[in-house]
């Protein structure tokens, strides 16, 4: 929000510059975002008289005046307003001032012009006549400004135009605060409220407006009815009237200030809402009263969808609760929102309706959102505006529309007040103070701080239960409770002078006992980073039908695929039902990028749809507070675990001096999983072919999936090079930790003194024979004194046959003793009969 | 002559390459070696002791061809002699791996999670679809408040199941789940319904933290967050607690870090890292607990921001497209 530096020291006596204000109103709980030097410093920009005006022999627009600027001789320049007379007091830049000049092209922006002495058609020119436009005063630019004595200023030749601009009470330079209003300080979305606490903040005296209240009732209660229709959305409605104004264009002081902030000046009577909004923060609207039908104001809500048209020309449709404000007979305004077209101060319009109402905070925040509308009085309402300010802002601008428009204010108001609110007092304790804050600060400290915002506060109570008893202003609808007071001390006080504690916090071993998801995380991003993986994070959120696709490579329905209702654009539509298509991105992306290895792991949380089906992992925890475990009912249709991801793609090894290029391949993707899922010490893990997708292994720990390895062809044609090629593990992070979190605080098995015993075996089998399958037998049959089983070689060819292959096992042996060779024979020769049993092997004859 | 210098030959000392060549060239030489010159010479006695002649110059020869071997083969014991011998050990190493990396938002989070661990926080975490009584009743946003504007929304289903906003449900749900102390930190992927731009992305990372027992104060607060300040940027970090506003927090605050930049005019400016403040009584009246006994602390930061800050990161989208040319530089 905008808060111009001059308008604020009308009302705080700052004498800090406007950096200085900045910093000292941000440590104060008003973050200031930003300070603009607005304005131009007139320098050079002097008053004149025009002596002389004669005809330009050289064109017929412009005229050669002489003006006296104080000088022996007179200025001679070239001026080419209509309005230029003789005996007229004019600002005029001299030559070597630099004025900013509005951009013809771009009517909103300015330029610096240095003015020189130059000649025009012939004639020479000594300095340049200012319309108000390039004093940057207003947008008139079809005339010169002519200086009279009014508003207690007097122009004289010679003088600075600034010191004659600030006897009229127009300020030529100004600084803009961009001033960041948190939701629990509706009061500082004003001049006024910012004022208070730059007053407060600088140990200064709040100025406040004089604004004298008229009685309730009078000429004015006869000429219009207020009939509040719906209270809990307008508790209160206050409505004045002037007569006879001139609807036209606001003084140059008035349009100086609206613009300083930023807004456009329109004409007097809706400059004086939008000033009196921007300075007390008490949000009005100005009616034709002519236009109103019957004398009545209606305050009541939609039924069904209403159409409306407002103020800006568009027509909106309201839903049914909005708060609208009609006359006997139509609807005229959106109540707290915009008013109506139909109902707009025009040019032609005579008398004005002033509305001042409170409107219900949670009502207009609906409302405005129904309508993707937020206007200037929207925002204020929302956040809670003065209830009791309501008549005060009414006749400061029924005042200030009078003054401006020539008019007169119709004696009395109407203030239609069904509900008046009741100030609550709040006890706020001392040793509260101290226990939250962690300081004593005195209690006299304390009020005097409170005070300076405009609190009523008295002491009461002796040491230990001493106390303040606050009312909070009317304008601080947030201060309601203790803590909300004790936030105010503390902001006012200073957190910066709030000391750190002698002690330091007691100590805690929670820290040590990490969770086995956190300690076996930690664990495998060390390994996978540290042998060739780069870790990736991508969008949780993706095409609806990309996500479809994914969830069925991962054995869901399409349907399991969680949605958001508010996409910010269909690209970003569903969750990840798996890490893979995160992956696959990147790894495009990478191609694209010249990359030629690509192996990538990540670790995310996974979505998706269960819709009343109980989790096999026993879903979620068990909530024991009620209202937690009935609302956390509301998630029970959607799973959501932690998933972790390898994919690979491309070259596993480039042509090196010692080494051949080869492309991924499967087992790289199984080697990596095998190495991961051993340093985790998963149990009895199992990756097995999925029966009905051959391009899936399923993983298991025990009977428990816990994840599986894919084969991607991007070419779903088969045309895909291995390069191509995408090998993808993913697993079911959260189960695979509570399979391996047994592992973590296992007791040491002592080491064996004694040695092991190592024999090799080849077997010819069946060409189509799996190993996985051989080796399964083997270890079986092996029992718990085979230590280790590796496949050494696979061979195919002549020397078994056709359709056999030979394999060949270096297996070895050992127990807490000495093996004997009998005891090693035994065990060869029941794993060689399983395997001939199981497999149809046969020991490869040598 | 030949039994001299097999003497000779046998009390050489090669100890390097260059000796050997010397050796070589005085005993070998095609030209001006020993052994060559006395080959030459054999015409020269009479034919009778030619043969015998030859055969101890032979001897000699084959004695010194062994001792060149010998020092080659003390070289590189295990390879042949003369392969030994050209072996280019310029050549590049063989790595055990690829390089690999972590995430920079890895490494920051981690950074920052050892800084509380070290203090006793342990780390919590919680689910990314919430409820929204998790993520704003409980937190004391009201319905129907702008404070709910602080945070733009992603709905599952309206008013009732959304994806967090941030971290904070977390805090409900430890309060909930067991009673106090709890002095946990919560690292967390957060989703927010914002235009995608270089400064803001649909989602990001926070890190919650929450401190509850008896006797905990603002004080409190600032010592912690001073001392993770100096832990993560250095021991004359400047900082500051500016006041501000959070709906589960009073007082709130926001802290400030100083950030040296001397291309502008102040020399440097103030960048916010992280909110935070003492948690609000009507956050322990969610979860019923007494807020008269319990008081305690609660802040929140933004991953991304902290690591664009350490990193010199300008767009939060570099996090997300995975560029490897980006991340191997972590």
């Amino acid at each position: 929000m905008n808060i111009s530096y001059n308008w604020l020291r009308e009302y705080a006596p700052v004498k800090e510059s406007p950096e200085e204000l900045a910093e000292i109103l941000t440590m104060g709980g008003l973050e200031v975002e930003e300070v603009r030097e607005i304005g131009s410093s007139l320098d050079g920009v002097v008053v004149g008289r025009v002596e002389r005006v004669r005809p330009h022999p050289n064109a017929d627009r412009l005229a050669c005046c002489e003006v006296n600027l104080g000088g022996p001789e007179t200025a001679r320049i070239v001026c080419g307003a209509p309005n230029v007379a003789a005996g007229q007091y004019v600002p005029v830049a001299t030559p070597g001032a630099t004025l900013s000049l509005p951009d013809r092209k771009n009517p909103d922006q300015r330029v610096p012009v240095v003015i020189r002495e130059t000649k025009l058609r012939g004639e020479p020119s000594e300095g340049m006549i200012c319309a108000e436009d390039e004093l940057g005063l207003s947008d008139k630019h079809d005339e010169i400004m002519t200086l009279t004595s009014t508003d207690g200023a007097t122009p004289r030749i010679g003088q600075p135009f600034a010191e004659y601009l600030t006897a009229c009470g127009v300020a030529h330079r100004d600084a803009v605060l961009d001033v960041s209003v948190t939701p629990n300080r509706p009061d500082a979305a004003s001049h006024l409220g910012v004022a208070r606490d730059a007053a407060a903040l600088t140990g200064g005296v709040l100025r406040l407006p004089e604004a004298p209240e008229p009685e309730p009732g009078g000429e004015a209660a006869q000429l219009v009815a207020i009939d509040i229709q719906a209270p809990e959305a307008c508790p209160r409605y206050v409505a004045m009237i002037v007569r006879n104004v001139t609807v036209r264009e606001s003084p140059p002081w008035l349009q100086a200030r609206l613009r300083a902030i930023g807004l456009r000046p329109r004409n007097n009577i809706v400059d004086v809402t939008n000033y009196v909004l921007h300075d007390v923060g008490q949000p009005l609207h100005a009616f034709d009263f002519d236009a109103l039908g019957g004398q009545r104001i209606r305050v009541r809500r939609t039924e069904a969808p209403t159409p409306f048209t407002t103020l800006d020309d568009k027509e909106r449709i309201l839903p049914p609760g909005a708060v609208m404000i009609a006359d006997a007979e139509r609807d005229v305004a959106i109540g707290g929102v915009m008013g109506g077209q139909n109902s707009e101060v025009r040019e032609t319009t005579r008398n004005v309706l002033v509305e001042s109402a409170f409107f219900d905070p949670s009502h207009i925040r609906r409302t405005a959102k129904a309508l993707g509308v937020q206007s200037d009085a929207s925002y204020r309402f929302e956040r809670g505006v003065d209830p009791t300010g309501q008549a005060r802002a009414a006749a400061r601008a029924a005042a200030l529309m009078a003054e401006l428009g020539g008019g007169t204010v119709v004696p009395g108001m109407v203030d239609a007040h069904p509900a008046p609110a009741t100030p609550t007092s709040i006890a706020v304790r001392a040793t509260r103070i101290a226990d939250v804050l962690g300081v004593r600060i005195p209690l006299d400290v304390s009020e005097r701080l409170l005070r300076s915002i405009g609190f009523d506060i008295a002491q009461e109570g002796e040491a230990e239960t001493a106390r303040l008893r606050c009312v909070a202003p009317p304008f601080r609808p947030d201060v309601e409770r203790e803590a909300d007071v004790i936030e105010e001390i503390a902001r006012l006080y200073g957190y910066d002078r709030i000391p750190e504690p002698d002690r330091a916090a007691p100590l805690s071993g929670d820290a040590a006992r990490q969770s086995p998801e956190t300690r076996l995380r930690r664990a495998a991003r060390t390994l996978l980073a540290c042998t060739g993986h780069r870790e990736i994070y991508a969008n949780s959120m993706l095409r609806l039908e990309t996500a479809e696709r994914f969830a069925r490579m991962a054995g869901y329905a399409p349907e399991q695929v969680v949605r958001t209702r508010n996409p910010i654009s269909s690209d970003m539509a569903a969750l990840r039902p798996s890490l893979l298509p995160g992956a696959v991105q990147a790894i495009e992306f990478n191609r694209n990028h010249g990359q030629r290895a690509m192996r990538f792991f990540e670790f995310g949380h996974v979505f998706r749809r269960t819709d009343g089906e109980r989790d096999a992992d026993g879903g979620a925890d068990t909530i024991a507070d009620d209202d937690a475990a009935q609302h956390s009912a509301a998630t029970e249709n959607y799973a959501e675990h932690e998933s972790l991801l390898l994919a690979f793609s491309g070259h596993a090894a480039e042509a090196g001096w010692n080494t051949s290029a080869r492309p991924f391949d499967l087992f790289d993707a199984k080697g990596a999983t095998e190495m991961l899922l051993r340093r985790l010490r998963a149990p009895d893990v199992r990756m097995e072919p999925a029966a009905n997708d051959p391009a899936r292994l399923d993983i298991f720990s025990g009977n428990v999936p816990v994840g599986n390895i894919l084969e991607i062809a991007p070419d779903d044609a088969g045309g895909s090079a291995p390069e191509d090629m995408i090998y993808a593990a993913e697993l079911h992070w959260t189960r695979l930790v509570r399979r391996a979190a047994a592992g973590l605080d296992r007791a040491y098995r002592p080491v064996t003194r004694h040695p092991s015993v190592e024999r090799d075996m080849a077997l010819v089998v069946d060409r189509k024979e799996p190993a996985g399958g051989l080796l399964q037998t083997i270890r079986q049959a092996g029992g718990r004194l085979l230590q280790e089983v590796r496949l050494f070689d696979l061979y195919e060819g002549e020397q078994v046959g056709p359709d056999k292959k030979s394999a060949a096992f270096a297996l070895r042996f050992g127990a807490n003793r000495t093996l004997t060779d009998r005891e090693v024979n035994k065990k060869m020769a029941r794993i060689v009969h399983a395997l001939e049993k199981t497999h149809g092997a046969a020991l490869r004859s040598e | 002559m030949p039994d001299d210098i097999l003497k000779d030959i046998e009390s050489e000392i090669i100890d390097s390459t260059e000796a050997a060549e010397a050796f070589r060239v005085k005993y070998l030489g095609r030209k001006s070696g020993k052994i060559t010159g006395m080959f030459k010479q054999i015409p020269e006695v009479p034919p009778q002791e030619r043969k015998a002649l030859g055969q101890r110059i032979n001897q000699a020869k084959q004695r010194a061809e062994a001792r060149l071997a010998a020092f080659e083969a003390s070289r590189a014991p295990r390879d042949d002699a003369p392969h030994a011998a050209r072996m280019d050990r310029t050549l590049p190493g063989r790595l055990p791996a690829p390089p690999g990396s972590l995430h920079p938002l890895t490494h920051t989070l981690h950074d920052i999670a050892q800084v509380f661990e070290g203090f006793g926080f342990s780390i919590a975490t919680g689910p990314e679809i919430e409820t929204e009584w998790h993520n704003f009743t409980a937190l004391n946003f009201p319905a129907d408040h702008p404070a709910r504007d602080m945070q733009d929304t992603f709905f599952l289903e309206p008013d009732r199941v959304l994806l967090r906003t941030h971290t904070s449900p977390v805090q409900i749900r430890a309060l909930v789940a067991e009673p106090p102390p709890v002095r946990i930190i919560v690292p967390g992927r957060v989703y927010r319904n914002e235009a995608v731009s270089y400064k803001s992305y649909c989602l990001f990372h926070q890190v919650e933290g929450l401190y509850v027992d008896e006797g905990v104060s603002f004080a409190d607060l600032k010592q912690a967050l001073r001392l993770f300040v100096q832990a993560m940027f250095g021991d004359d970090a400047r900082m500051r607690f500016r006041p501000s506003f959070f709906p589960f927090t009073e007082p709130s605050a926001e802290v400030d870090i100083w950030w040296a930049d001397e291309t502008l005019p102040q020399k440097g400016r103030w960048l916010e890292i992280l909110g935070c403040g003492m948690v609000d009584p009507n956050v322990f009246a969610s979860v019923d607990l007494d807020p008269e006994r319990w008081t305690g602390y609660a802040f929140g930061m933004g991953v991304e921001r902290i690591a664009m800050l350490r990193y010199g990161i300008r767009d939060i989208r570099a996090f997300y497209e995975n560029d490897i040319r980006f991340l191997e530089q972590f």
